[in-house]
């Protein structure tokens, strides 16, 4: 198939002929948060010299949505709670319209989104294929699903769903694990959280859970504290789920701390595995079959591990081709004194530690979560952001190189080498927080990818993409007709200048949140993409010649 | 290669491989049983301290005798209390046995007593960095005699409290100094060498190791440090392309050491880049038992 049956130009701007000079020192980020409307604060336990368990330190996740169809990007906040209240009611979660111009509206009252229950991360995926996007909030305790009406307001159907859950999940991702063209949810768990059997922060034992770090009384856990299991769900079809887990393979004879989700596909056969970041134990690779059962392969492929063979404290993670060479490669933020893992693909067979050779050890010292490549100054290769924050208010004063608050990381590609660039990209990336989640999405509509980072116990921060001289764009959204209609799992190949690019339709990604489904490309100094190849979750193909750069393309699957 | 395989005998035989704090094993401990231990840790959560990284904050300490006990030491202070290494060794006993304070009050006692006897400053200077007070560690240090045979040992442990602090330049510093200082401390080598293959500068670092690999070990915790140094060779050599060579030398050093901490797994990575897979599976699967029998991963 070489043409596609339905081609929206969407418009962002008429395409430009003459190429823009591509900024030489990187993305710059200006703060947009002052005047955006955006008024949360977020809570996870007392003020950090208050807190006392694991559970009050995680923080919570982001969630870029269009939950009302009119092509803005609408946000939603996960906001936990404080143990003396998070039986009865926590903070509301938070629901903001976008205007597409930079002001929210808090619309959580009307839309009937703010469960007040400990909240953690958010998916979000069309799951009754009606449209629009519903919204997956993961929490100490039950989780909530709620349906969008596509009226604006929203339906909570977990009971009738059968995905409440329990325990504590972390991240969540849909995605279509067997290809039957609606979306399953998978939902990573952490720790089985008692709280009666849980010591306090400091608690000087000498069994597990230990209690300290580098000498410093700190929370116990999560070594040492039960695991909890993740969870398949399968997507019935009929607005019921079944869990699957142990059906589709996906069962582990013991938990692991799972922080990090994403669904994508490693080995290039069409359908999505999964990667669980798991922190301080092994992680997991789970190798689709096709037919929506699975093998784990983390060791096999080398990503259970770093390069030296030991388990690390993850975090967040993300995958995308960051070389170009076609295959898609991971990121995995870790805990303080170890750097972040950059897995690179080697022919979907198995994965090389590159971490320390491509420039994450300028990440040692920080604790990260929220991550993912994007093409921030759109010169035509994939540039990586991280949220940093330390785990442990206890680090400060401790004279071990570290912080609680700490500054974000933006890692410029030169080649497939990452330069960190943040002290040149703009004072708003220099903000000193314990950062957590981070989402990633073009909210403002003017083409380049702009960053939503949540923080412990304080103000979200919204970091507007200014970069004044970008390269080309080409952003593109893609609608599945036999496909799921979010249509994850889509593969999208573009060529433009000679230049080939990969992007794919994930599931999860970064830490406890979400990203605006639309696909974004730089496009460097092309004016135009000389072909867009389709691949769909249900093997379909399309193919577009001679897209003009600078617009937003809505693709249907035919 | 030679050297590799002869060392590989010595340490099948037993005596120890791959300790790396300095201090003499134990009857009964992993080293004392010929495994390789994973570097000994400073906190009990080493969750995220680098690879690499977690043993050379391990200080170089001190050639006392760890198993007198606490109640004869103290007859000896008591016995003798103008004696400054009677007061060093129940100190050095004390901070063993995690007593902090009580330590550290019979180690500063020492340090009035013999304020510039080296070995009591080098007591002094490891009880203070155990117990998180690194500014009054590093100005123990510096009063150690740069002509005293513990000065390299001082200038070493800075290196550690560098590293912790967050300098790895810091710490590059004093390991090299350490190691100008003393020629044959294949400690200070390779925590030189180890910080420069984490920090990525693994072309400084490879030469290091293919000097600790020519020095002539001198006790079972040197002949671990140099049994590891191949490894480290063998890790580069993977990482530069070079995996034949790579190959080889791990293959020696899993031969050498069978519970070396990552060995085993960087032998796997190099068979599964030549294709090798059945072997890379039990690789794996030895790699796992040692994950499983260090109590991590899992």
């Amino acid at each position: 198939m070489s043409l596609p049956l339905l081609v929206l130009a969407l418009g962002c701007g008429a395409p430009t002929t003459s190429a823009p000079t591509v900024q030489p020192f990187g993305p710059i980020f200006g703060d947009a948060t002052s005047g955006s409307g955006i008024d949360y604060v977020n809570v996870c336990g007392p003020p950090s010299d208050e807190k006392g368990w694991i559970v009050e330190y995680m923080g919570t996740g982001a969630a870029w949505l269009d939950y009302d169809g009119d092509g803005h990007l609408d946000l939603y906040l996960v906001n936990g709670s404080t143990l003396d209240r998070a039986d009865s009611a926590g903070e509301p979660n938070r629901l903001f319209r976008g205007d597409g111009r930079g002001r929210f509206v808090d619309v959580t009252a009307e839309s009937g989104t703010g469960h007040r229950g400990w909240g953690y991360g958010v998916a979000v995926g069309d799951i009754d294929n009606d449209g629009d996007h519903d919204l997956y909030v993961t929490n100490l305790g039950s989780n909530v699903l709620y349906l969008n009406r596509g009226d604006g307001t929203f339906e909570d159907v977990t009971d009738r769903a059968g995905v409440g859950l329990g325990s504590w999940s972390t991240a969540a991702a849909f995605f279509d694990m067997e290809g039957d063209g609606d979306l399953d949810l998978y939902v990573g768990r952490y720790v089985d959280f008692d709280l009666d059997n849980t010591p306090r922060r400091g608690s000087r034992r000498s069994k597990p859970p230990h209690c300290d770090f580098r000498g410093l009384q700190v929370f116990c856990g999560p070594r040492g504290l039960e695991p909890a299991h993740n969870v398949m769900y399968r997507n019935n079809g009929d607005g019921t789920f079944t869990d699957v887990t142990l059906a589709s393979g996906m069962q582990l004879e013991r938990a692991r701390y799972t922080l990090g989700v994403v669904t994508f596909d490693f080995d290039n056969d069409g359908d999505q595995d999964v990667f669980d970041a798991n922190d301080s134990v092994v992680n997991c690779l789970w190798q689709n079959r096709g037919d929506g059962t699975f093998e784990e392969v983390a060791l096999a492929t080398l990503t259970a591990l770093d390069s030296e063979g030991q388990a690390q404290g993850c975090m967040g993670t993300d995958a995308a081709d960051y070389d170009g060479d076609g295959w898609l490669d991971l990121v995995v933020t870790n805990f303080s004194h170890d750097m972040n893992t950059i897995y690179r693909n080697v022919s979907g067979k198995f994965f090389v530690d590159e971490s320390a050779a491509i420039g994450m050890t300028d990440t040692v010292l920080q604790l990260s979560w929220g991550t993912a490549f994007h093409d921030f100054d759109q010169d035509g290769d994939l540039d990586l952001f991280i949220a940093n924050g330390h785990a442990y208010p206890e680090v400060d004063g401790a004279d071990i190189g570290t912080s609680y608050e700490q500054s974000n990381h933006l890692f410029s590609n030169d080649g497939g080498r990452f330069h960190e660039v943040s002290v040149r990209s703009g004072a708003a990336l220099a903000l000193k927080r314990s950062w957590r989640g981070s989402a990633f999405g073009d909210y403002d509509g003017d083409g380049d990818m702009d960053i939503l980072v949540t923080a412990m116990n304080a103000p979200v921060q919204l970091l507007r993409n200014d970069t004044p001289a970008k390269g080309h764009y080409l952003k593109i959204r893609l609608v599945g007709t036999v496909s799921n209609r979010d249509a994850v799992g889509a593969r999208v190949t573009l060529t433009a200048g000679g230049k080939r690019q990969i992007r794919e339709r994930k599931g999860g990604g970064s830490y406890l949140s979400a990203s605006d489904p639309v696909l974004h490309f730089g496009l460097g100094p092309a004016a135009k993409a000389d072909l867009v190849e389709i691949r769909w979750p249900s093997g379909r193909r399309t193919e577009l010649r001679d897209v003009a750069a600078d617009r937003l393309l809505a693709v249907e699957e035919r | 290669m030679k050297r590799v395989t002869s060392l590989g005998l010595v340490c099948g035989l037993g005596l120890g491989c791959g300790s790396s704090d300095g201090e003499p094993p134990a009857p009964g401990t992993a080293a004392g049983a010929g495994e390789v231990r994973a570097g000994a840790s400073v906190e009990a959560d080493d969750r995220g301290a680098p690879p690499g990284t977690k043993e050379l904050l391990t200080d170089e300490t001190e050639p006392v005798p760890e198993h007198e006990g606490l109640t004869r030491l103290r007859e000896a202070v008591d016995a003798t209390p103008m004696d400054p290494q009677a007061h060093r060794r129940l100190g050095v006993a004390l901070r063993r046995a995690g007593r902090t304070e009580e330590a550290l009050g019979h180690l500063r006692r020492a340090v009035e007593l013999a304020p510039e006897a080296p070995g009591v400053l080098l007591s002094l200077g490891i009880a203070y960095s155990e117990a998180g007070r690194l500014d009054e560690a590093k100005t123990t240090y510096a009063r150690i005699n740069p002509a005293a045979p513990d000065y390299p040992k001082a200038l070493s442990n800075l290196g550690n409290i560098a590293l912790r602090q967050g300098s790895p330049e810091g710490a590059i510093d004093f390991y090299r100094k350490a190691a100008e200082a003393d020629p044959s401390y294949i400690l200070a080598r390779h925590k030189l060498a180890g910080v420069l293959k984490y920090y990525g500068r693994v072309d400084e670092a490879y030469p290091i190791y293919e000097a600790i690999n020519a020095m002539t070990p001198s006790t079972s915790e040197e002949q671990g440090l140099v049994v590891d140094s191949v490894y480290q060779m063998g890790s580069i050599n993977l990482a530069r392309g070079e995996v034949d060579l790579a190959e080889q030398q791990l293959t020696l050093v899993v031969r050498a050491a069978p519970l070396h901490r990552s060995a085993h797994y960087a032998r796997a990575q190099a068979l599964i880049v030549l294709g090798r897979q059945e072997e890379a599976e039990r690789e794996l699967d030895a790699h796992v038992q040692v994950l499983h029998a260090s109590g991590q991963g899992f």
